[in-house]
């Protein structure tokens, strides 16, 4: 088993065992140790990936574009992985599957954005042309990255504000804050992890 | 792999049923979320796998 996926049981296991329920949300706060490890995922892999593609489109060098798709592909992953377990978290806390407001439609727009890129690389087949594609999309896609995160601030939301990564200090018990840091250091490492492994997976393929 | 798919199919149709009963009965909440967490888990180790894979050059 790769050493991420030892992490993220680790993490998981504190998640779910030994950090403790939530006074108001009981067991179901503890999506918040998968969702937004898996949200901040998505915003890492794209600006990494975006960052990547910037460098491709100035350089063209293929490596840098090897690395805006093997990026792309896990964010892109990442970002389906949030909308799925939020969807599950918001049918248990509000009743309801998905709400078109702004945090869900615009992190939405992010996913289909990378998946997009994705899609128009082989459609538009493995030359420089899907390569040029892939890399203005994910630069595009970083930025969306604000408007996802300050969406719910811009406007009125049923999807809570930030609890960690806002101006004030977190609104979260310090024991829970550990865990999710846990957490967040978990996913983020599978995420370079997986990365890692598919830009090495495709360097050999083009040798 | 195909077995993987099915496990995955029944998790993700166990959640939806489970999904609205979690609303009011902790002990589901409870089951829903390690589910929930598993079948994650499950899907990581399976995209990293593959994405370890060398594709087809081209």
């Amino acid at each position: 088993m790769p050493p991420w996926a030892l992490a993220l049981l680790v993490s998981w296991g504190l998640a779910l065992y030994w950090a403790p329920a939530d006074a108001a949300m009981g067991e179901r706060y503890r999506f918040i140790f998968m969702h937004v490890p898996f949200a901040l995922a998505t915003y890492l892999g794209t600006f990494l990936a975006a960052g990547a593609g910037a460098l491709y489109l100035w350089r063209r060098d293929a490596e840098w574009d090897r690395w805006a798709r093997a990026l792309t592909e896990p964010a892109a992953l990442a970002g389906g992985l949030t909308l799925w377990s939020g969807s599950l978290w918001g049918r248990i806390t509000w009743g309801v599957w998905w709400v078109w407001d702004a945090r869900l439609t615009s992190m939405l727009v992010l996913f289909l954005f990378l998946a997009g890129a994705l899609v128009l690389r082989d459609l538009l087949g493995g030359g420089s042309r899907g390569a040029r594609a892939g890399a203005v999309m994910a630069v595009a896609a970083a930025f969306l990255v604000p408007v996802v995160h300050l969406s719910v601030y811009w406007w009125r939301t049923l999807h809570q504000p930030p609890t960690v990564l806002r101006p004030q200090a977190p609104a979260m018990d310090g024991e829970m804050l550990g865990v999710w840091a846990v957490c967040v250091a978990a996913v983020g490492w599978w995420l370079l992890a997986t990365a890692g492994a598919r830009g090495k997976a495709l360097a050999e393929a083009e040798r | 792999m195909k077995a993987l798919g099915w496990v995955v199919a029944v998790a993700l149709l166990w959640l939806a049923w489970a999904a609205p009963r979690a609303a009011v009965d902790e002990a589901t909440a409870r089951t829903v979320v390690q589910v929930a967490y598993a079948l994650a888990f499950v899907v990581l180790l399976g995209f990293h796998a593959r994405q370890a894979t060398t594709p087809e050059a081209g």
